[in-house]
């Protein structure tokens, strides 16, 4: 029951993550035009923004070891996405014009600032969404015996739900769904998130574990 | 008794060849860049660049001005809106066409390009005789990203940065909102006009696509004009910022007036106003603006109509469809609809050649020859040569072709007798400019080979039959006109017979290299003869019935 309720967890934390990064790199193209380092940037940073999250995760995993102290990371996360398209301009904006004009923009500034505006505008939305695997790894896993198989059926959840994401976004969302509401729903998934988390959390000590198989001595 | 045995014509003699063109196009270089897999193709005569499975550009070896795409002709059209171009900005380089031509023509306009890919810069300078200077200037990166930062104001704005694929189109969507359209807008000065090459058509295929980027155009600029490609299936969407409406009179006088004053010196510039079209796509309602916050540009792209069949389809460059090269190439569009471009072009019309009787060059556009053609010599379909077809026969020359169609003066009401079907080529151009063509061929399997060509193609004005040519088809007679396709010592009388009075006949006579092409009216019951070439086909050869 633990598993299951973990699973969908990540499964949907997965697919926001990849939503973001397909979309994410369209957002960009009107600013940084749709150059081959915007792709790469929004791929490093989302990579950057796991190994962040998972590294993270799994620290405050061990640490709070309550279902509720998630919803303090993805309330923040999701209000960030929730007001994306009010501040994402401006930023990204910020960035393109602190080049003078009439100058051709540095070949490193060429590469770098693509990565740099997709990192503040995507990296911390997605390194929280990365905390919750490690997270709900600790969490559902109760005996180290069934670490293994725990870990296994929750990263794979969450590749899943990212492997869901990347065709919905690309082949759906974009033809049918404004950038701007993309990024709208995707915080309000987020924020959802969040309270599930927080309703769960009592209840989630008092659901069954996994069936504990004992090793025989 | 005696038979005919109607073998089609060899290669014609005394006739000007212009190029003679390989047909084989070789990849004389290829590498791949962060954007796409390139290719430079050779066939001796033309080089053509491909973007993955895209025709990017096509250019003439022995002159780099010519045999480039026809849409890029229409980035000349707003001259006709604005006669004080001296500034221009192309987005989008590939072989550079648009930029050579501008350079040649307009010595007092300077062209600013923008092109993403560096190795396509390179490519252009080694391949496609693009040199750098103060009037041709390029700079590497982003269009949207250029004209954002730019404080420079321009004449005209080109945008040529459009893809197809066979894995549908790569249209760059930052380049089509109406955020970018008011940048461009911002960087135009007073009578400033946007050239846009969409690839698609005004219904139909990519019916949606053209439609969207008309109507976002239009929230930006005060009038939109539209013109659509004869050879492919390009759409070069004019915008301008002047509010009047022009009218075709007007663009006409203008035209002439630039033409006859030397300002313009485009071969053809003229003959391309009759491309314009002012009403704006049937379903402009349907389509929506495109703005950065929702471009649906690929759910547009790929929703839109089916491509249509193969026998009425064009293709489409910069982003279009290859010749018939290499099989690895493979693209979505017709891959012969450049090369039948490019035949009629080189091979038949002025100033290489004299076809000028436009119907005739129409059909010689319109029908697929390497459907009449085996497999494995498809490659050559649009070379200037004939090929064999088996049987000891040939598919002729299509200079051959266009000129003895040409010389029997066909009319829509017509109707015309063959002699020798052969591939049944010669009666699909002639089913394209008259009401009903009997062919006859003494070839059985031949015979219905080409029926059964014809019939699949939809040429349903063709009647075709196995039999003996000599006689004519006297259920079928008079004829308007008679087209004989294998040389006889003299003219069969019961063909004489079947013509109409003021009928033509076209007909090779003599023997082996001797031969004449001969045109024959009837007049009052006699026949005026006129010779018109030296030809060798090969002969209406007479052998015994049982």
């Amino acid at each position: 029951m633990r598993r299951t309720l973990a699973a969908t967890l990540v499964f949907i934390g997965g697919f926001i993550i990849m939503v973001l990064e397909i979309v994410g790199a369209r957002f960009l193209a009107k600013d940084f035009g749709s150059s081959f380092h915007v792709w790469v940037s929004q791929i490093g940073v989302v990579l950057i923004a796991l190994a962040v999250g998972y590294y993270v995760g799994g620290a405050l995993g061990d640490r709070w070891q309550r279902l509720s102290g998630l919803a303090f990371l993805l309330f923040p996360a999701g209000g960030l996405l929730l007001s994306l398209p009010n501040w994402a301009d401006w930023l990204i904006g910020w960035i393109v014009t602190r080049h003078p004009e009439e100058q051709a923009i540095p070949p490193l500034w060429q590469k770098l600032d693509p990565v740099l505006g997709s990192a503040l505008v995507f990296l911390l939305p997605c390194v929280v969404l990365a905390t919750l695997s490690p997270y709900m790894i600790r969490l559902a896993t109760h005996n180290i015996a069934q670490v293994g198989r725990s870990s296994g059926f929750i990263i794979a959840s969450s590749t899943v739900g990212s492997i869901a994401g990347v065709f919905v976004a690309g082949f759906l969302l974009i033809d049918r769904v404004r950038l701007s509401d993309i990024f709208r729903i995707m915080g309000g998934l987020t924020v959802i998130l969040g309270i599930f988390c927080l309703v769960f959390d009592r209840l989630w000590l008092a659901l069954p574990a996994a069936r504990v198989t004992q090793p025989k001595t | 008794m005696i038979a005919l045995r109607a073998i089609l014509l060899a290669t014609a003699l005394a006739v000007p060849a212009r190029s003679a063109s390989g047909g084989i196009s070789r990849v004389i270089h290829e590498v791949t860049s962060p954007y796409h897999h390139i290719r430079v193709l050779d066939d001796g005569n033309f080089r053509t660049l491909c973007f993955d499975d895209a025709l990017e550009t096509s250019m003439s070896i022995q002159n780099p001005l010519t045999g480039h795409y026809e849409y890029t002709e229409y980035f000349h059209m707003p001259w006709l809106w604005n006669t004080n171009i001296s500034k221009v900005l192309i987005i989008g380089l590939g072989g550079g066409s648009a930029q050579r031509s501008f350079e040649h023509y307009y010595p007092r306009v300077t062209v600013d390009s923008v092109e993403i890919d560096p190795t396509v810069l390179q490519i252009a300078n080694d391949y496609f005789n693009f040199r750098e200077s103060e009037r041709q200037k390029v700079h590497l990166e982003d269009g949207r990203v250029y004209l954002r930062r730019s404080t420079a104001q321009y004449d005209l704005i080109v945008l040529d940065a459009y893809v197809q694929g066979r894995y549908g189109s790569c249209l760059p969507q930052h380049l089509a909102t109406q955020e970018f359209f008011q940048i461009a807008r911002d960087h135009l000065t007073t009578n400033g006009i946007v050239a846009y090459n969409v690839i698609g058509n005004v219904t139909g295929w990519h019916a949606e696509i053209v439609g969207a980027i008309y109507r976002t155009l239009t929230t930006v600029f005060p009038q939109v004009y539209l013109f659509r490609c004869n050879t492919s299936q390009n759409i070069v969407l004019i915008a301008t910022k002047a509010r009047g409406r022009a009218e075709i009179n007007g663009l006409r006088q203008r035209a002439h007036l630039l033409v006859q004053s030397g300002r313009i010196e485009l071969p053809g510039f003229l003959d391309r106003l009759s491309s314009i079209q002012f009403a704006p796509p049937a379903n402009l309602a349907r389509c929506p603006i495109l703005t950065d916050d929702f471009a649906p540009v690929e759910g547009l792209a790929g929703g839109g109509g089916k491509t249509e069949s193969s026998r009425s389809r064009a293709n489409s460059p910069a982003g279009s469809a290859l010749p018939p090269v290499d099989s690895r190439l493979r693209v979505e569009t017709d891959p012969f609809a450049t090369p039948r471009a490019r035949m009629v072009t080189d091979q038949l019309a002025p100033p290489g050649r004299g076809i000028t009787n436009a119907q005739v060059l129409h059909a010689m556009g319109k029908v697929p020859r390497q459907e009449f053609i085996p497999a494995q010599l498809r490659s050559q379909a649009y070379q200037d040569s004939p090929l064999p077809i088996g049987f000891n026969q040939t598919i002729s020359q299509p200079y051959i072709v266009a000129f003895m169609t040409e010389q029997l003066r066909p009319r829509p009401t017509d109707r015309v007798l063959e002699i020798g079907t052969g591939s049944g080529y010669q009666a699909a151009i002639l089913s394209e400019l008259v009401a009903q063509v009997y062919t006859i061929e003494i070839v059985p399997e031949l015979a219905r080979r080409a029926a059964a060509d014809l019939s699949r193609l939809g040429y349903t004005n063709v009647f075709p039959r196995a039999g003996d040519g000599y006689n004519g088809w006297p259920e079928a007679s008079p004829f308007d006109a008679i087209i004989v396709t294998c040389a006889p010592d003299k003219v069969p009388q019961p063909l004489v017979e079947q013509l109409k009075e003021g009928g033509r006949m076209i007909i090779p006579i003599g023997s082996g290299f001797d031969q004449q092409l001969v045109l024959l009216t009837k007049r009052a019951g006699i026949l005026e003869r006129r010779a018109m070439l030296p030809v060798r086909f090969v002969p209406m050869t007479r052998a015994l019935k049982p």
